[in-house]
């Protein structure tokens, strides 16, 4: 059920529905992947990640007590577990994939313009997820 | 026509005005002028209307540098509407016969033009009569007046109706919130209090077509945030109104702070002359985070001008040495600076206060000292009004920082009144030193360096900005003091613009003036304004020449 | 009374003194309503002879017009006398504008306040059709 403080909070955010308002507060996967450590990697994509993506796709806590960012949840209720909702944990995307959903959105996850990040920029984004992905099953 | 003013070689006046007959509005003859005062008369009735030198005494500026010279602005008639219908009837009168209006409040702008118009000719349009508070409102804290309610009436009302509500008053308090907001004023408590403008939400006014327009929520039939939401939708035309022509206000609303339980005072000394930019700093600190009311600063150094050694260290040109300066100050036992802190508050939260700003700045700034002043709960009573039990010597007006109205500050008026400026500059140390230096320098020629030497303090009156003054005196009988002062005024203005400093108010016969001096991008501002004037008021019957716009019937 | 040697030593320690302000207070028309005297320019021991039709100020005009002349002047008639320095008459006369009242007699007395302040005697009136009584 919604509760009616956590609705209003959300709802004063642009572009939330109700629905995520529910699955955010019931959501929550193995606590590995909400909190894993980002291998600093010295790759030249992982700047523009972190500056455009990391937000709500990066690791960590989300506000006030989620267990999860916003787009590392969303990812989580989709794939509930078959692969990792971290996209530096996931692999096997590539660029193709990337810039859909970067030029696209998908459902609260907005576009982003060119002149926000050129196509260079997002195969740079594309490159360190992998790289970063590699290098976390090299450790594990 | 031979009179006591042209008997004699040289007359001093121009076709333009001449005391012995009365003044005409623009393109209008003596049947015209008569036409229109007989539609004013019926309008308002008779009695509400006035023309020919005896009667509009009142209506020329008081403090004049230019009284009774060529220069003078004068109007011609003045109208007191009892009401917003007829405020309507005269605009639409006004228009029909092309003669400007002129409207004022309560008339009490002294310093800046008082209630005298910018076009001679020009009908006053006397809202005085106009003077209800429409509501005011406890538990949310706001007021809704007319123009010709006075801060006195406010306060009037206020004290009848014992409500725990604070007005922030401007010096003296017999101005209107509405002109007083309009021209940008100030008063003495809390910051966003202070700036009067700022301060305001929503208002009525009648257009130069003689419509009815309300701004912000106002223009929502019926809307119940008009004194608390000040934005409405879409673009915010409210800002035209100030130091503007764009329409006449007839409502206006205004926050209010709520009557603080307690209030505590304290001064911060400084010994040496660049201690002055870290106390600037940690005021901005204390008062940008809300801790504070107006902080008042002075440099008891300002006792010694008296001297003339020291007169010359604090007034040579290109500004004084560091270490002649603290040498004085050492010699005289006086610390360089000083700023009088005011809390208000819970007793505990203006204890807390006033102990975080001295335990900050006297831990930043060796040789800094603070010492404890009255504090008492509020409301005051008469003696702590009276501010007669502090025992340091403070620059703080009580009434004024407590919200009460008072005319006392006519104590401080010399000959016949004085002229404004007041010029906008940074909160630091060092914008004051290069004002004090540069606007010192400027006005040597005048011998006017009593405003800017090395101890002359900024005022810290608008939210986010010092202001420094000159305000030079006017003598009604000599005219030759009155030029000189003219001219200065002129230079001043011009000097602080090469420097980035701007006027922030100015009378009518300064305003083109000041307006020429804000030309970023050829006057990019002043020809939006121009356009925006040709739009609504084809005809320019309201205030031409008001904030230096001009409809294009005078445009030269 | 005031003698001589009075005289010497008050004008020691105030602005000034009328010698002989009864008297002034005498030559004003009678009709007057009431009076406002600016002791400033006043011996202070003159203050238990007046009755409460005197209001007695110092320079600041704030609390009598408040107090008593604001609420007065809303209504018709009220014929005001004054004596006081010529900064305290400037401001009630504008004050008395607001409530259609002019002043209808003024005459400098032969003395002066501090920095050459003017001493005036005046009248004021109402004038406006919708105070006149």
């Amino acid at each position: 059920m919604m509760r009616g403080g956590a609705a209003l909070l959300l709802l004063g955010l642009g572009g939330w529905g109700a629905a995520g308002a529910q699955e955010v507060l019931e959501g929550g996967g193995p606590a590995s992947q909400a909190s894993y450590a980002p291998a600093s990697l010295d790759h030249p994509g992982r700047e523009l990640f972190e500056r455009n993506c990391a937000a709500c796709h990066g690791a960590g806590p989300g506000d006030d007590g989620a267990p999860m960012l916003p787009g590392t949840a969303a990812l989580e209720r989709k794939y509930r577990g078959q692969v990792p909702a971290a996209l530096e944990l996931r692999g096997g995307l590539g660029a193709e994939v990337i810039a859909v959903f970067v030029r696209g959105g998908s459902g609260t996850m907005p576009s982003f313009r060119k002149s926000e990040l050129s196509d260079a920029q997002v195969h740079e984004i594309a490159a360190y997820l992998e790289a970063s992905a590699a290098a976390h099953l090299a450790r594990d | 026509m031979a009179c006591r003013w042209c008997s004699g070689s040289s007359p001093p006046f121009t076709a333009a005005w001449c005391p012995e007959v009365a003044v005409l509005p623009p393109d209008m003859d003596e049947a015209g002028f008569a036409a229109l005062l007989g539609e004013f008369r019926a309008a308002v009735g008779e009695e509400w209307v006035w023309s020919g030198t005896a009667d509009m005494f009142p209506y020329r500026d008081s403090f004049s540098p230019v009284w009774d010279t060529a220069e003078e602005r004068h109007a011609s008639a003045a109208v007191a509407p009892a009401d917003v219908e007829q405020v309507q009837q005269i605009v639409r009168i006004a228009r029909r016969f092309r003669v400007p209006l002129y409207p004022i409040s309560t008339g009490k702008n002294f310093g800046y033009g008082g209630p005298s118009p910018n076009v001679n000719g020009s009908v006053v349009l006397d809202l005085k009569r106009l003077n209800r508070v429409l509501e005011i409102d406890e538990a949310r804290h706001f007021v809704l007046v007319e123009p010709g309610v006075s801060y006195f009436d406010l306060y009037r009302v206020v004290q009848e109706r014992g409500l725990k509500l604070m007005v922030d008053c401007p010096d003296p308090g017999w101005g209107s919130p509405v002109g007083n907001s309009l021209e940008r004023g100030i008063g003495y408590t809390m910051p966003h209090f202070r700036d009067h403008f700022g301060a305001h939400c929503g208002m009525e006014v009648v257009l130069p077509d003689g419509e009815l327009m309300r701004t912000g929520m106002g223009a929502l039939p019926g809307a119940k945030t008009w004194q608390e939401y000040p934005y409405g939708f879409g673009p915010d035309p409210a800002g035209l109104f100030a130091q503007g022509n764009f329409g006449i206000v007839t409502k206006m609303g205004f926050r209010l702070m709520p009557l603080p339980e307690y209030y505590r005072t304290g001064l911060i000394t400084v010994r040496r002359r660049q201690d002055f930019a870290k106390l600037v700093e940690h005021v901005n600190y204390l008062s940008d985070s809300g801790f504070i009311g107006e902080a008042v600063y002075g440099s008891p150094l300002a006792a010694l001008m008296g001297d003339a050694s020291f007169a010359a260290v604090a007034t040579r040109p290109g500004g004084p040495a560091d270490a002649d300066m603290d040498a004085a100050a050492e010699a005289a036992g006086l610390p360089s600076w000083q700023v009088d802190l005011q809390f208000f508050g819970p007793e505990a939260v203006t204890s807390a206060g006033w102990q975080y700003a001295k335990d900050r700045i006297l831990s930043d700034i060796p040789g800094a000292a603070a010492l404890d002043g009255d504090h008492f709960a509020l409301p005051a009573t008469e003696d702590q009004l009276l501010n007669t039990t502090q025992s340091y010597r403070s620059g703080i007006r009580r009434y004024g920082a407590l919200g009460v109205p008072s005319l006392g500050i006519w104590r401080i008026v010399r000959d016949d009144g004085h002229v404004g400026f007041f010029p906008v500059l940074p909160r630091s140390g060092e914008a004051v030193f290069e004002m004090q230096r540069v606007l010192g320098d400027a006005l040597r020629e005048f011998g006017m360096n009593s405003f800017f030497n090395a101890t002359s303090a900024p005022l810290y009156w608008h939210t986010f900005a010092f202001q420094m003054v000159f305000a030079p005196t006017v003598r009604k009988n000599d005219p030759s003091h009155n030029a000189t002062v003219h001219r200065a005024m002129k230079k001043a203005v011009a000097v602080a613009a090469e420097h980035g400093w701007g006027d922030y108010r100015a009378a009518p016969i300064y305003q083109d003036d000041v307006a020429a001096t804000y030309s970023f991008n050829n006057h990019a501002m002043r020809r939006f304004h121009e356009q925006l004037k040709d739009a609504i008021d084809p005809d320019g019957i309201i205030a031409p020449g008001r904030g230096g716009v001009w409809p294009r019937r005078f445009r030269r | 009374m005031i003698t001589r040697r009075n005289l010497l030593k008050w004008s020691a320690v105030t602005p000034a003194i009328i010698p002989d302000l009864h008297a002034h207070l005498r030559s004003l028309p009678s009709g007057v309503d009431a009076m406002v005297v600016d002791s400033r320019f006043s011996n202070p021991g003159l203050a238990d002879r007046f009755d409460r039709r005197v209001h007695l100020f110092s320079g600041d005009v704030t609390a009598v017009w408040f107090d008593v002349l604001d609420l007065r002047w809303r209504q018709p008639g009220y014929l005001l006398g004054g004596i006081t320095g010529q900064d305290a008459l400037f401001v009630l006369e504008r004050l008395a504008w607001d409530r259609g009242r002019r002043v209808t007699d003024r005459r400098e007395l032969p003395l002066r306040g501090s920095d050459g302040l003017p001493v005036v005697q005046w009248i004021i009136a109402p004038v406006h059709r919708s105070v006149v009584s």
